[in-house]
């Protein structure tokens, strides 16, 4: 048996049981109650256990963040089953005092909610999101079941056995030990795919993890809206109980023992129509409209009919309706199975599904709040309500819950975005979980820079001062300028110069910046505080800048030239122009290079023929540098310099090539856009980015040639979502057809090398090649798979982060994190590979594909170091 | 030794684990096989630590100062100073052949420039690191 089977079976198991008992408990725990205390503690013993489950709560929300889910289950199942047999003790010993009956159940009522509360965490932590989905109702189809039989069991017992109703409450004792005994098979043979707990455990008090938890759901879209829906599912569910209950069973069962017959016929009939819902409809509905829009269908529900009872009675108070029994009873059969029926078939598994969205190890405590907060103070509204409401016409509590489920639907449709984006969120968790540990370092984060600029590591004074210069925090410009006039260290000093020249332009800055370049004896730290200081055109130090003109070094010789040539103030350019061709002739490698960068900054056009020579010299530097100069100097007039650039793109080094994209941009048309195309395949982000760049600007001239290569030819996942992302608006249905059949073809390959994969660990175990085969197989895997959610993430209108976020998820081997990627892409805008690609995961790639030759298959491959490791291991053998 | 084989070596490993068959294959190009004799010293406790050495065929001997009996012996694929491709730091135990043994060694410096050079070969690296800090973490919690 499959593990999923497995599963399911266990969990359907242990609600069976539970249910079993607690359905007869149930039963017995009302009867004796009116019995023996009457009808009118009702009210009491409801708040006693809404209390003591609010105060669970906080201890409940606390231990599941130190114990997994399990432990907790089974705790809860033992003390119940102790539970009943004290209480089965108590009403053998003690049956005079009539406390033991409320004892029982207000005890009973609060162990099966608290069951009920938490099981639904249990079972989803052995499953992927995406499984959830489907096998949540199946396994809580367990309830009616347990339900149906032991209503059944207890009227045999009672009217055939002839037991007493007090005797039967050893069978809850009994039930529970059993669905505590499956736990057992649970714990060894399976494993949770989602843990509830913290692995790293920190000692928290329950209320500082209530108050983290509270912070959670306040920050949290997804928590507030699931609370507000819950908040107004109970007070419409009270109010539609409340009016079926007195406006309509009242009136057409006046006497007692006819509505007592018509509630246990309406139960037996109820029950089956929720089961056969519960195995036949509520997964498939989920599975067809998503965990977002299944959430909207019950509000839907209880407008309708909310809506439709409102009309009743509204026409029938007016006069304009005669009132009709049949009709009335009809109305009140509906209600009842929307509000009662319904709810577990479809709200209660859609609600808890959402609980997908939410990191696992927060369920606990998000739970207890709504449970244990929420939940009973809808209660107390609700019956705060009703009891104002009494003696109003019969048409208003309709009203009410109509315009409260309008509401709850209005709610519910930012709920499914906010469901959507908290599973997509849930990808990339692993790196930013702590929010509030970010928010807490930003309130202290001013103190800790001025701490760590006095730090004795200079990597941390490094970091202090890229806080200053990101964040431009002028309130540091002393301590920065006393570290630039006081610190030898030369990346310190680098740091200083580069914050002090992006903080607000002030005397403070500057006069630093100056006195830092009279004091300064280090020769690349001059050239730096030159650089800088010629961002400053406001500000005539013109007078000392020309000092450095006659400095031996080079660098600051460049340096001084630019800011001077720059200064609105200085008027000797032509000096400097000819002091810097003079020096360019006589220059060797790699001063060289100085001299052509200052001739590109002059800005020129007219010395492009000392540029020339140099882009032929055999050092790739000087042909950067000449290369650099050139553009620098035709300010943006390259028409005539193309060929060159094109010729750049082959260039070997990296800088080059970025030079010659950037410049290309200012070029009309070019005749070939194939090197800048094929440059979308670069492992270097940066080329990838500019030539993209390059690509978008030109457009119209490089489509065509763009759609070619995307259709003509065999390329690389990341070269066809590149080009994708340039031109998927322009394709028409016939081509984007194409792209969903190749897609198609490339998730038929991703299981074909899956199948190859199974091969080769039967055939080459223990060969000297087999792990590297191994990887090469996984990598082309990954290539095709890559390949087809490309598409999806187009054709469904999604973005870079969505592909990202989505295929890391796949490709993980963390079954969470691959079920949470799965649930993502069904949420996704497109359905006929996402649903090729769901079954393909479902499935576990276990469908076996015929392969007659295995080495054959391998070569046709076409992978070279693949063929090489197959040839190696033919000379080998 | 063919390039292949020198792939087949450092796909064993750990290190290189979550690297692409391209990038190890570049890593391939920078490994170079040295051959030594029996009792040759690969190098002592307290050297300083700037190369990573993959045991191609023979055995090596860890020894600890002080201890009469090596600490451990390496044989084919297993690999001593995997960490000195990141730091400087001293080696804590001395490496000695045992029979004639051949290595595929890597230096400091040229990983680092290769790395500089593929920023995914140094990403490979952290993946592999950070998955190990996790199973500590893990397991001391």
């Amino acid at each position: 048996m499959r593990n999923e089977q497995k599963a399911i079976l266990y969990f359907f198991l242990v609600l069976l049981f539970f249910s079993f008992g607690s359905s007869i408990a149930r039963s017995i725990a009302m009867t004796l109650l009116m019995e023996k205390l009457g009808g009118d503690v009702l009210p009491h013993m409801f708040i006693l256990i809404d209390l003591s489950i609010m105060l669970t709560s906080i201890a409940y929300a606390k231990s599941t963040q130190k114990f997994s889910g399990l432990k907790i289950l089974g705790f809860f199942l033992l003390l119940t089953s102790l539970f009943a047999i004290f209480v089965q003790l108590l009403f053998f010993f003690n049956s005079l005092h009539s406390w033991v009956y409320g004892f029982f159940f207000v005890g009973y009522f609060f162990f099966y909610t608290i069951i009920l509360i938490h099981i639904g965490s249990v079972t989803a932590s052995y499953f992927t999101a995406i499984q959830a989905k489907r096998v949540i109702s199946l396994i809580n189809a367990g309830i009616p079941i347990g339900n149906m039989l032991g209503g059944l069991s207890l009227i045999i017992l009672l009217n055939i056995f002839q037991f007493k109703a007090d005797t039967l409450v050893i069978t809850l004792a009994v039930t529970s030990l059993i669905s505590f005994s499956i736990l057992y098979f649970i714990k060894n043979s399976l494993n949770p795919v989602r843990t509830s707990h913290k692995v790293l455990k920190r000692n928290q008090s329950p209320i500082n993890e209530f108050i983290i938890a509270f912070k959670y759901i306040i920050n949290s879209r997804l928590m507030i809206y699931m609370s507000l829906s819950l908040f107004l599912f109970v007070i419409v569910s009270k109010l539609l109980e409340y009016h079926y209950q007195t406006a309509i069973y009242i009136e057409v069962f006046p006497d007692t023992t006819q509505r007592a017959t018509f509630f246990a016929t309406y139960d037996i009939f109820a029950s089956m129509v929720w089961l056969l819902l519960q195995l036949f409809f509520s997964s498939r509905i989920i599975m067809m409209f998503g965990v977002g829009v299944s959430n909207i269908i019950y509000p839907i529900l209880s407008a309708i009919i909310a809506l439709s009872l409102f009309v009743y009675f509204y026409l029938d108070t007016i006069g304009l309706m005669q009132g009709s029994l049949v009709m009335m009873l009809s109305l009140g059969i509906i209600t009842q199975f929307i509000n009662q029926e319904m709810r577990w078939a479809l709200r209660s598994p859609a609600s808890n599904l959402l609980f997908n969205a939410i990191p696992s190890h927060l369920w606990g405590s998000n739970k207890a709040f709504l449970n244990g907060l929420m939940f009973p103070l809808s209660t107390f509204i609700a019956s705060s309500f009703l009891i104002l409401i009494t003696g109003f016409e019969s048409y208003i509590l309709p009203l009410t819950a109509l315009i409260l489920s309008i509401l709850a639907i209005m709610i519910a449709i930012p709920q499914w975005r906010a469901y959507d984006k908290g599973m997509f969120n849930l990808l990339n968790r692993q790196l930013f979980s702590n929010r509030s540990e970010l928010i807490r370092l930003n309130k202290n984060f001013k103190s800790a820079i001025q701490t760590e600029l006095k730090s004795s590591v200079s990597s941390h004074i490094v970091a202090a001062l890229e806080m200053v210069r990101v964040l431009k925090l002028s309130q540091f410009v002393n301590q920065v300028g006393n570290l630039l006039l006081k610190t030898r260290h030369f990346e310190i000093k680098q740091h200083c110069i580069d914050a002090l020249t992006v903080l607000p332009a002030s005397n403070s800055n500057i006069n630093y910046l100056i006195e830092a370049l009279q004091t300064e004896q280090d020769v690349k730290v001059i050239p730096l505080i030159l650089k800088n200081l010629a961002k400053f055109k406001n500000v005539n130090f013109n007078h000392t800048i020309a000092n450095f003109l006659t400095h031996p070094e080079p660098a600051v010789f460049v340096e001084a030239c630019l800011c001077l040539y720059h200064h609105p103030k200085f008027v000797d350019q032509k000096l400097l122009e000819t002091q810097i061709i003079k020096r360019l002739k006589k220059a060797k490698f790699p001063e060289i290079t100085l001299y052509l960068y200052a001739l590109g900054e002059l800005r020129k056009p007219r010395y492009s023929h000392a540029i020339l020579p140099f882009l032929n010299h055999p050092k790739s530097e000087v042909n950067l540098a000449a290369l650099k100069a050139l553009i620098r100097m035709q300010n943006g007039q390259l028409e005539f310099h193309k060929f060159r650039l094109l010729r750049a793109l082959d260039d070997s080094e990296k800088t080059t090539k970025l030079v010659a994209l950037k410049a290309l941009s200012s070029c009309e048309a070019l005749p070939d856009w194939s090197a800048i195309i094929n440059l979308l395949a670069a492992r270097d982000r940066s080329l990838v980015n500019e030539s993209k760049k390059l690509l978008k600007h030109k457009l119209n001239f490089s489509k065509k040639s763009l759609i070619d290569k995307l259709f003509t030819e065999k390329i690389s996942a990341q070269q066809r979502f590149e080009i994708l992302s340039l031109i998927f608006l322009f394709l028409n249905e016939k081509q984007r057809s194409c792209l969903q059949q190749d897609a198609d073809e490339a998730l038929k390959n991703f299981l074909f090398i899956h199948a190859l994969l199974r091969q080769h660990d039967l055939l080459t175990y223990g060969n000297k090649t087999h792990d590297l085969i191994k990887k090469i197989l996984h990598e082309i895997a990954e290539e095709h798979l890559l390949h087809v959610l490309t598409i999806i993430t187009f054709a469904a209108r999604e973005n870079m982060e969505f592909f990202q976020r989505v295929s890391r998820g796949l490709l993980s081997s963390n079954r969470a994190n691959q079920g949470n990627a799965l649930e993502v892409l069904s949420n996704a805008n497109e359905k006929y590979l996402v649903n090729r690609v769901l079954k393909c995961f479902e499935e576990g790639f276990n469908k076996q594909l015929n392969i007659d030759n295995y080495e054959a298959e391998l070569f046709a491959l076409n992978h070279s170091m693949l063929n090489e490791c197959l040839i190696y291991n033919q000379t080998q053998s | 030794m063919i390039p292949l084989e020198k792939i087949i070596v450092l796909n064993q490993v750990p290190l290189f684990s979550a690297l692409k068959i391209e990038d190890i294959h570049k890593i391939s190009t920078i490994a170079s096989e040295e051959a030594y004799e029996d009792g040759h010293i690969l190098f002592n406790e307290g050297d300083i630590g700037d190369s990573l050495f993959i045991v191609v065929s023979g055995e090596v001997k860890i020894i600890k100062q002080g201890l009469d009996q090596p600490v451990a012996i390496l044989n084919k694929n297993d690999f001593l100073g995997e960490l000195s491709l990141f730091d400087a730091e001293t080696r804590t135990a001395t490496a000695c052949c045992h029979g004639k043994c051949t290595f595929l060694v890597i230096e400091h410096n040229d990983i680092e420039q290769l790395a500089h050079e593929f920023p995914e070969i140094a990403f490979g690296f952290i993946k592999v690191l950070i998955s190990r800090m996790r199973n500590m973490l893990s397991k001391s919690s």
